[in-house]
């Protein structure tokens, strides 16, 4: 009855594998890789001349344990979090001692448990290859090690975010393009076991590197999107960003692998961006009470960490305003497109923030603007094609300002492209934009921390910043 | 001290106001049921009071701990109850019981026996070993309210939790609550079976559209405004000499015939005139087998009081439109 009856693990681990082990797909799973493997063996034993480190070997051997891992398992941990909330078990969950961030973490330890149990139910097959045919066990092992890797990767990733508020049939059409491109992640890290293509061997620790902050970021979000609402993920996924962002400044090399950092980085940063900028504010006086809680200088400083989009805009700030740093771009500064991609950021925020009314002003309709502002790039890229010359100069010269057409414009150089940032129109709009969100910033925040002056002002409005702390403290009866 | 102070709780969905400036406290021990139509604000204020849901102003104190400020010392104190739960596959009765113990933080012996305590208390020990999507409705709720159970809360607040019942599991799952309440624990418990709860608790809360509109004892709810009663009178012949009675009595009133007799209604019902009433009524002759006071039922006071409480709303809508009137 008590199989898993240890003290040490994990509640939720334990759950998720009694639950996870007992599941027809995992089942399924196992018995196809074993028949394929099984099938493997046969034909390994009865082919004459066929070696276990021959190209044909390898590619049977590890395509049967690659699917699985790094499809299947993907796609099962992607729905781990779903399940609870359409289940309505969620809710039982937070009310216990587990936090969200650990109901993910079990969550995901639990897939890697179940991909490990597939990957050592291959290990006499790895055995059979090496008397076989002489294959490097240490080697073939690490393998192993970074097939497990790249599967809970995955899973991580996948699972972070299906747990988004995005529309379902988006989040399965990229979860399935992601899946699509996961069995050539796990070459290229296959491959960076020797180096990829001319790239060098530094190549694989960068990959590892992003891999791994992109999936403590995705875990941080999966629990944001199910945490109650007392509780703070944006602190940790902004911190995240942070080590992305010194990550990218640190790392150096041959070009490609600078250019490969800062793509990955710029990846990474953006997501986190566009989370900041449309993240909404809670009326929660305890989100708020240790970064009130600090004077002076430290205020200021730990403002970029606090929750919302009002810190969010003070940390895009921060970020951006180091990106001109990154190794990668050394000597190639150029000012129109970095007035450019700061405005794609937040020419887009400022729009919502001061058009919409505070319940719509969500991460859906921040994407829904910016996808508007590129219609312009759309309009352009046909009149181009069908030499319409005026209707190209007018974007150029009018829409063409406008972010982010203004970044693709600048950085795409496309032939014909005459250039119009940075213009003083840019600047202008930048400007513009930075000062409507400061302006909508300090009106919200102050609502969060001193007295409000309207009924429809958020609880945390009517608690004075001394307030705030106290009752974040529980000294307040 | 009150064990919960709720006050004047706000919150919106939108331009919806769900609760507006609900306020009410419940002793330590006492069994407060709370009534309301679908979408009144119920679910809305038990899923804040569980600290599931952020109100936008107001504040809720539950064993001294504000639920937004203080969830996790709140969550230690309450077991929470929601209208349907949800189920795990593949996973028994036991299995079930004992993730919780363990997510509650209960360890070894402890979790061994708060698992066994709950199974016993709630009779799940003969199905501990059935899966959880085998079971029958009452064996469900029976269960999550033994997982409410687990970390001994003070507090419970349970959501329409005999919603679904067949009348068996209904007195059953009854009976645990009145032995819940015993035991000391302070219960919040709503349903749209309003009987129900006139036998289980000691005062109700009325909710509609996100206001309280009545919190007192079910019997206060119950009993007519007025001094007057209204007695039902059963008799073994024709119920026209109940009419002709009552014309000649002064001080009786009939209210109505039915099939087997009338119903009279007495509008001073000071106790002694209404036994001398009773008294002549059988002196004078007439067939009676049974004579017993109507009380309204709870169903039927929840319906009074939400019409006189929308009769009040216009009242005070057309007052303000007339003072605007006045003003303008």
């Amino acid at each position: 009855m008590k199989i898993f009856s240890s003290e040490r693990l994990s509640p939720i681990l334990v759950k998720e594998l009694r639950q996870g082990i007992r599941s027809k797909l995992f089942l399924g799973a196992f018995l196809v890789v074993q028949v394929l493997l099984f099938l493997y063996g046969t034909t390994l034993l009865m082919s004459d001349g066929f070696r276990g480190d021959s190209s044909s070997a390898l590619a049977l051997f590890w395509s049967a344990l690659g699917l699985p891992l790094l499809i299947l398992v993907p796609a099962m941990a992607s729905q781990g979090i779903d399940k609870e909330i359409t289940g309505k078990t969620l809710d039982l969950l937070l009310l216990t001692r587990i936090s969200s961030y650990r109901l993910v973490l079990g969550k995901w330890a639990s897939v890697i448990v179940q991909s490990t149990l597939l990957v050592t139910s291959a290990l006499p097959y790895l055995m059979l290859r090496y008397f076989l045919g002489g294959i490097d066990v240490w080697g073939e092992l690490r393998s192993f090690a970074i097939l497990i890797l790249a599967s809970a990767l995955l899973a991580g990733i996948t699972m972070g975010f299906w747990a988004t508020k995005v529309n379902k049939l988006i989040k399965g059409i990229a979860v399935l393009g992601f899946l699509w491109f996961g069995p050539y992640m796990f070459v290229i890290l296959f491959a960076t076991r020797r180096g990829l293509g001319g790239m060098g061997a530094g190549i694989g620790l960068v990959l590892w590197v992003y891999a791994f902050i992109a999936l403590l970021m995705m875990l941080a979000l999966a629990a944001s999107r199910i945490g109650p609402p007392a509780e703070n993920h944006s602190t940790q996924i902004r911190i995240l960003a942070l080590v992305t962002l010194g990550a990218a400044l640190s790392i150096r090399g041959s070009s490609d692998v600078e250019v490969l950092s800062a793509v990955f980085a710029s990846l990474i940063l953006a997501f986190s961006l566009i989370g900041a900028l449309s993240e909404k504010v809670r009326a929660v006086p305890r989100l708020y009470a240790p970064f009130l809680r600090q004077s002076g200088l430290m205020r200021w400083v730990s403002f970029p960490l606090s929750p919302g989009w009002p810190g969010g805009v003070a940390f895009a700030a921060l970020v951006l305003a180091l990106t001109p740093w990154f190794p990668a771009w050394a000597g190639e500064f150029r000012p129109g497109a970095f007035v450019a991609l700061v405005a794609t950021f937040f020419f887009p925020a400022a729009l919502v923030r001061t058009l919409l009314r505070p319940e719509r002003r969500s991460l859906g309709l921040y994407l829904v603007t910016q996808v508007l502002l590129t219609i312009p790039f759309y309009v352009w890229g046909a009149a181009r094609a069908f030499d319409h010359t005026s209707v190209t100069y007018a974007i150029e010269s009018v829409v063409g300002f406008f972010p982010p057409v203004a970044l693709v414009l600048e950085l795409g150089q496309p032939s014909g492209y005459t250039g119009v940032a940075p213009t003083l129109e840019g600047v202008v709009i930048l400007l513009g934009s930075v000062v409507a969100l400061v302006r909508v910033a300090r009106l919200e925040w102050q609502g969060v921390v001193s007295r409000g002056s309207s009924g429809s002002a958020p609880a945390a409005a009517l608690i004075e910043p001394q307030t705030v702390i106290s009752v974040a403290e529980g000294s307040l009866s | 001290m009150p064990v919960v102070q709720v006050e004047a709780l706000e919150r919106r969905f939108g331009a919806v106001a769900a609760v507006q400036g609900v306020s009410f406290d419940i002793e330590p021990g006492q069994v407060l049921g709370f009534i309301g139509a679908n979408g009144a604000g119920k679910t809305t204020t038990m899923r804040i009071m569980a600290t599931l849901d952020v109100a936008d102003a107001g504040r809720v104190v539950i064993g001294g701990h504000d639920v937004m400020n203080q969830p996790e010392q709140v969550r230690s104190q309450i077991g929470w109850m929601p209208d349907s739960y949800g189920t795990y596959p593949h996973t028994t009765v036991w299995e079930y019981l004992d993730f919780f113990a363990r997510a509650f933080g209960l360890e070894g012996r402890a979790r061994e026996n708060a698992v066994a305590d709950v199974m016993a208390f709630t009779d799940l020990v003969e199905i501990q070993e059935r899966e959880m999507d085998s079971l029958s409705k009452g064996m469900g709720q029976r269960l999550c309210l033994g997982r409410a159970l687990l970390h001994d809360p003070s507090v419970l607040i349970l959501d329409e939790p005999a919603a679904g019942l067949d009348p068996k599991a209904r007195v059953e799952f009854k009976r645990l609550v009145r032995l819940l309440a015993n035991d000391g624990k302070t219960i919040f418990i709503s349903s749209h079976i309003l009987s129900e709860l006139e036998e289980m608790c000691d005062a109700v809360l009325f909710i509609d559209n996100g206001q309280i509109v009545h919190h007192g004892s079910a019997e206060s709810l119950m009993r007519v405004d007025d001094e007057s009663a209204v007695y039902v009178v059963s008799l073994a012949s024709d119920p026209e000499g109940l009419a002709r009675w009552a014309d000649m009595t002064p001080g009786v009133e009939l209210v109505e015939l039915t099939m087997k007799g009338g119903r009279l209604r007495f509008p001073m019902a000071e106790p002694r005139q209404v036994a001398e009433a009773l008294r002549r009524l059988v002196a004078d002759g007439l067939p009676v087998i049974e004579f017993r006071r109507e009380e309204r039922r709870l169903e039927q006071a929840f319906i009074e009081t939400l019409n006189k409480n929308e009769t009040l709303n216009k009242n005070e809508t057309s007052t303000t439109a007339v003072g605007n009137g006045r003003q303008s």
